[in-house]
């Protein structure tokens, strides 16, 4: 039986310019992002207030992670909540090589990138055998594993003094300092990861995985694996998560156990499921919402998690799929 | 001619004592069956004779413990996963219609040419010439399989599929099945929910394919119009066991077949 209970069609795949009328939609689309991006390129040369700055950056920093859990919920309607996890294992793993072994920072957000991968794989074979809410509730578990972890193992991570003392980004042995050339290194460096999700997600390995995430029993009999995709989408969601936590690690000198938690989760889940999943530029909309929101709006700071809740239950009322997504999670649970 | 041909090649399915339990109950108790190559063969019974049990074993839905063979196209599939089945030439179209609700009628389609890439995953990300040249022959593919049934899926190609109507979801389903070029189709209970021109639209479309492709089929319906229409051979599952085997008149006329329809 379906699963997928979507109701007017057309609208559910277009997100909310579906509601505009069919030329108006391609025009608003390019001319929204083109305009954001020219927004993001202009920002360091418009001189703005520096709070405005960095709460951009900080934005841009986690849209990879965001991205990466909408990848993983969306695209492979694996649900998992453990992101911050991943960022976590991304930042000290670049903090470390950095600190301890000043390696050039190509090398560490390689390694960065590439660890989180395989640490999100061996995370997602468990995927394979349950679902649904168990899923969930193995990534707290996991979320929870490495932040016992981080505190704990002192000689690596610092424990609960963190990580200090991290040099400011060198690519290929150019340093990239702390102003324009590090806002533009970490642009790019995440507008790259942004095209390759694109690659993947248009491709079709990305169809292939939202086959699966459909209707797995049909997949199987057009002799699709399902295996394969699904942990290979966890591992590439993870990666992008160890991208955001490489680059955050740089962007604050620091890292300590306390980014990584389950609240952080939390929060970058939120991120992915207000933009609407089974969408890039709807996580991409999630973090502006959930971090710069927040951030330029000083005295709502201690209120985030409850504005960002009430945001999440008005939406999963008004409009179940987020924003611009196509895919309810409430489809996700269910199975 | 025909027949000589039909001798020599492999059964597209053959099974034989094929016993099936789970747990006390008996679902098949030594079926024995085979779809000749290039045969529409039916498969009737009343609820609960064992039929999708059968279909589960042939399409290696059914993951557990049984004993008896297996063949498609004259391969043992035993030991072959439900996923590799569609390279063993099987395909399958389900009871209810299963589709990939959230993509386009195009892209279902395409999806069932699954097994007949070449080149992997990161070669289509990557968008490799082979990738582009597999992708665009696929596309070619499906477009035509869209045309057979005339303007029903063509106009609609790039719409999802949750908006087409039942009948035109079912044909997006038979369509997929095709894309793989399947030596066996299996189908259960396709005309369920389907009205009588939709019925017979279907079965003209399922007997063009079986004259023109050569496509074998294993037909689970209740309709016996259809099956009359359809198959040369029609075995009669009761209890999980074949209680008559012959053409579709013969069957209606057993005694036995009327007093477990009827009884």
């Amino acid at each position: 039986m379906t699963t997928f209970t979507t109701t007017t069609p057309g609208v559910d795949r277009r997100g909310l310019r579906g509601l505009l009328p069919r030329g108006a939609r391609a025009i608003t689309s390019t001319s929204i992002w083109g305009a954001v991006l020219l927004v993001v390129l202009l920002v360091p040369v418009l001189q703005l207030p520096p709070i405005f700055s960095a709460a951009l950056l900080l934005t841009i920093i986690y849209i990879p992670a965001a991205v990466g859990q909408n990848l993983i919920i969306g695209n492979a309607g694996l649900l998992a909540m453990g992101q911050a996890a991943f960022v976590g294992v991304g930042a000290y793993t670049a903090g470390i090589l950095a600190v301890r072994f000043e390696v050039d920072g190509s090398i560490a957000i390689l390694a960065a990138v590439l660890l989180s991968a395989g640490v999100g794989a061996l995370v997602g074979i468990p995927a394979l055998r349950i679902s649904g809410d168990y899923l969930f509730i193995v990534s707290l578990g996991f979320n929870l594993i490495v932040m016992d972890v981080a505190r704990n193992w002192v000689d690596v991570t610092g424990g609960a003094t963190g990580l200090t003392g991290i040099p400011t980004l060198t690519l290929f042995g150019m340093d990239m300092g702390v102003g324009q050339t590090f806002y533009f290194s970490v642009l790019v460096m995440v507008l790259v990861s942004l095209v390759v999700v694109q690659a993947i997600t248009s491709s079709r390995f990305g169809l292939t995985m939202e086959a699966i995430r459909d209707d797995e029993a049909a997949a199987i009999a057009s002799g699709i694996r399902p295996a394969g995709p699904k942990v290979q989408f966890f591992a590439i969601g993870s990666a992008l998560a160890g991208l955001s936590g490489a680059l955050l690690a740089y962007n604050l000198g620091y890292v300590g156990s306390g980014s990584f938690d389950v609240s952080d989760s939390l929060l970058i889940f939120q991120m992915a499921v207000i933009g609407g999943l089974g969408r890039i530029t709807g996580s991409i909309l999630g973090a502006f919402i959930i971090i710069l929101l927040p951030e330029l709006l000083r005295p709502l700071q201690d209120y985030r998690l409850l504005l960002a809740g009430l945001v999440i239950v008005i939406l999963m009322i008004l409009r179940p799929e987020g924003i611009l997504g196509k895919a309810k999670i409430t489809n996700l649970i269910k199975k | 001619m025909e027949q000589a041909v039909a001798v020599q090649a492999p059964h597209a399915l053959g099974v034989r004592g094929l016993v099936l339990k789970y747990g006390g109950v008996t679902a098949l108790a030594g079926v024995d069956l085979v779809v000749p190559s290039g045969a529409v063969v039916g498969l009737i019974g009343p609820n609960g004779s064992g039929k999708s049990s059968f279909i589960n074993v042939v399409s290696g839905a059914y993951r557990g413990p049984y004993s008896g063979e297996v063949a498609i196209d004259g391969r043992d599939v035993r030991s072959v996963p439900a996923y590799s089945r569609a390279d063993a030439g099987l395909s399958r179209i389900f009871q209810g219609i299963r589709l990939f609700d959230t993509l386009s009628v195009e892209q279902n389609i395409l999806l069932g040419a699954h097994s007949r890439y070449r080149s992997g995953y990161l070669a289509s990300v990557l968008r490799t010439r082979r990738a582009r040249a597999e992708r665009d022959e696929q596309r070619q593919r499906a477009r035509a399989i869209m045309a057979t049934f005339g303007d029903r899926l063509l106009p609609r190609a790039d719409d999802q599929v949750m908006s087409l109507s039942y009948a035109n979801r079912r044909r997006v389903e038979i369509a997929r099945a095709l894309m793989p070029e399947p030596r066996l189709l299996l189908l259960d209970e396709p005309m369920a929910g389907m009205n009588p021109h939709e019925t017979e639209e279907l079965t003209d479309h399922l007997l063009d394919l079986n004259r023109t492709a050569g496509t074998s089929m294993l037909l689970v319906e209740h309709k016996m119009g259809v099956i009359s229409d359809l198959c040369s051979d029609v075995y009669v599952l009761d209890s999980g066991t074949v209680i008559a085997h012959g053409t579709a008149a013969e069957v209606q006329a057993d005694d036995s077949v009327i007093e477990a329809f009827l009884g």
